[in-house]
């Protein structure tokens, strides 16, 4: 193969690479804001970075992705990951020892601003009372009607470890209920 | 529980109603904006792929050079110029009369023990060495050098008709007026000539340079009678060059050297030439013993032990083929038998302690 060959190649593989990208885009942003949305308590900022992470990743993984049809759960399973990640560190930055030292207020008042204007913060207080893993093996559970071997294969833990998730944010959520007098 | 459950409702309909929520058209440019970067990162990083690979290769040829470059001759040619002058020579010997100016020489019967490379050399009383850095000229006489495996230049045995160019090894040389001798117990030697011929000398081999029949290595060639014995301090009494022994592979101790018969008994029990030639036999078995096929070397030797050879040569073949069977074929009850027929066969031969010592480690009935 000469060299105008090659060049031409690797420029065909990036418009195509391009193209499926956008196509992929359209079609799954809706659903990964709408899954971010709900683990961001309604915060559209906090999701529009959840939907820039999953495409990023998109991008960097897209020579492995075949069957760009059927890439549904890949998408909820990465939307989960990054959410889950972004938890963990939102978790640790608000954590009183990091506040203390990085002299911040905490981060979690813009966000009930926002849950405020949107009307969903009684709704979505409680969990605030969850660990991230516990926060998403619940609405999976809950709110996508998922099996708990299948939360398992999203979050990359054992069947009964799911189980143990989704019962231990059952009996926060009544232990929060109980202190709340409702 | 009611109002977990009523919870749980409420969730689901806040759950239904963000699902409604669209991207705003702000964010939806930002997200765009990034892939886009993101793919030209991508594309950026594919058109560079080769830079890591480059890199790579590079610190590999790096590495080589510089393994070449310590490891090679060309380097420590310079570092043993510097080492040779912190080469030290360290004379001893009652009989022995020396002299260090820039050379070492030494006349009688000497033991020099020198460091860097680290040899040692034992001459009998009529012998006449010098030592010059790496080159050691044997004047006259006999010496045995047992030379450490040596790093750079090799060490350089000059005699009249050429040199021995030694890596590291054990060996005698014998100068006489007309020609010169090297008996090779172990490692492996080349005699350059004066005509700038190279000839190899393996472990065992005799070989005689300076008249026509011995110019290229032949090993158990008989060669004419050594000088008359001195016995030395260092030397054992009657331990006169025995060229004629064949030496397959002398044990790696001094003694075994030591021990070697008297040139007398062998003659006494003379040959026919045809007879005596051990040498294709003993190449044959060194050659398939070196590829490891020892049960081949074995029955090589055991062959060749079936045809008349002088007493002193049956000996040392038949002990070769003890050795092989006890510890390379390992095959136990085979080399009982066989050190057992060797005692009755040989009975005072020089190798009983070492037999009796073997079948005592194999615990032989």
């Amino acid at each position: 193969m000469t060299t105008d060959s090659r060049k031409f190649a690797l420029v065909e593989e990036e418009v195509d690479t391009r193209t499926r990208v956008r196509a992929l885009y359209r079609r799954h942003r809706d659903e990964v804001y709408r899954l971010a949305l709900r683990y961001g308590r309604g915060n559209p900022a906090w999701a529009e970075d959840i939907v820039q992470d999953v495409f990023v990743t998109l991008c960097r993984k897209i020579d492995g992705l075949e069957d760009d049809d059927d890439l549904g759960g890949w998408f909820y399973r990465v939307t989960h990951n990054c959410c889950l990640s972004r938890l963990r560190r939102q978790a640790v930055a608000e954590s009183p020892a990091v506040r203390w030292l990085l002299g911040r207020r905490s981060v979690s008042d813009d966000d009930r601003r926002v849950e405020h204007r949107a009307g969903l913060h009684e709704v979505f207080a409680f969990v605030d009372a969850l660990q991230p893993k516990q926060r998403l093996a619940f609405c999976m559970y809950h709110l996508d009607g998922m099996e708990q071997a299948e939360i398992g294969e999203v979050l990359g833990v054992s069947k009964s470890y799911v189980c143990k998730l989704i019962k231990k944010a059952t009996s926060a959520i009544e232990t929060w209920e109980g202190q709340d007098g409702r | 529980m009611d109002a977990s459950r009523d919870l749980l409702k409420r969730l689901k309909a806040a759950d239904e109603s963000l699902s409604k929520e669209r991207m705003s058209r702000a964010g939806s440019r930002r997200v765009a904006r990034r892939i886009s970067r993101e793919l030209e990162l991508r594309s950026g990083s594919q058109r560079m792929g080769w830079i890591p690979m480059l890199t790579f290769v590079a610190g590999a040829a790096l590495v080589l050079l510089f393994l070449r470059w310590t490891t090679s001759d060309g380097l420590p040619s310079q570092s043993v110029q510097d080492q040779d002058p912190a080469m030290t020579v360290q004379v001893t010997g009652p009989a022995c009369r020396s002299e260090s100016n820039s050379t070492t020489t030494v006349w009688g019967a000497c033991r020099l023990s020198t460091t860097g490379p680290s040899m040692t050399i034992d001459t009998i009383e009529a012998s006449h060495l010098e030592v010059d850095g790496r080159v050691v000229h044997l004047r006259a006489g006999s010496a045995l050098f047992d030379v450490d495996k040596v790093h750079g230049d090799p060490v350089r045995v000059a005699v009249p008709q050429g040199e021995i160019v030694v890596v590291g090894t054990r060996f005698r040389v014998i100068v006489k007026p007309d020609r010169s001798e090297v008996e090779l117990y172990e490692g492996r030697l080349e005699f350059h000539d004066t005509a700038g011929r190279v000839t190899p000398i393996l472990a065992g081999q005799h070989i005689a340079f300076g008249v026509p029949v011995a110019s290229a290595p032949a090993p158990l060639q008989p060669v004419a009678a050594p000088p008359k014995p001195n016995p030395t301090p260092n030397l054992k009494p009657h331990s006169e060059p025995k060229p004629t022994a064949p030496a397959l592979r002398a044990g790696r101790d001094r003694a075994a050297v030591k021990r070697t018969a008297p040139r007398k008994r062998a003659s006494a029990d003379q040959p026919s030439a045809e007879e005596s030639d051990a040498g294709p036999v003993i190449a044959e078995a060194e050659r398939l013993r070196r590829q490891g096929r020892y049960a081949d070397a074995a029955n090589i030797l055991r062959k060749a032990l079936e045809r008349r050879w002088p007493t002193r040569t049956a000996d040392v073949l038949s002990y070769e083929l003890g050795r092989l069977l006890e510890r390379r074929v390992r095959d136990k009850a085979s080399a009982c038998e066989h050190w057992a027929r060797h005692l009755e066969r040989f009975g005072n031969t020089r190798y009983r302690t070492r037999i009796e010592r073997s079948l005592k480690t194999l615990a032989c009935e």
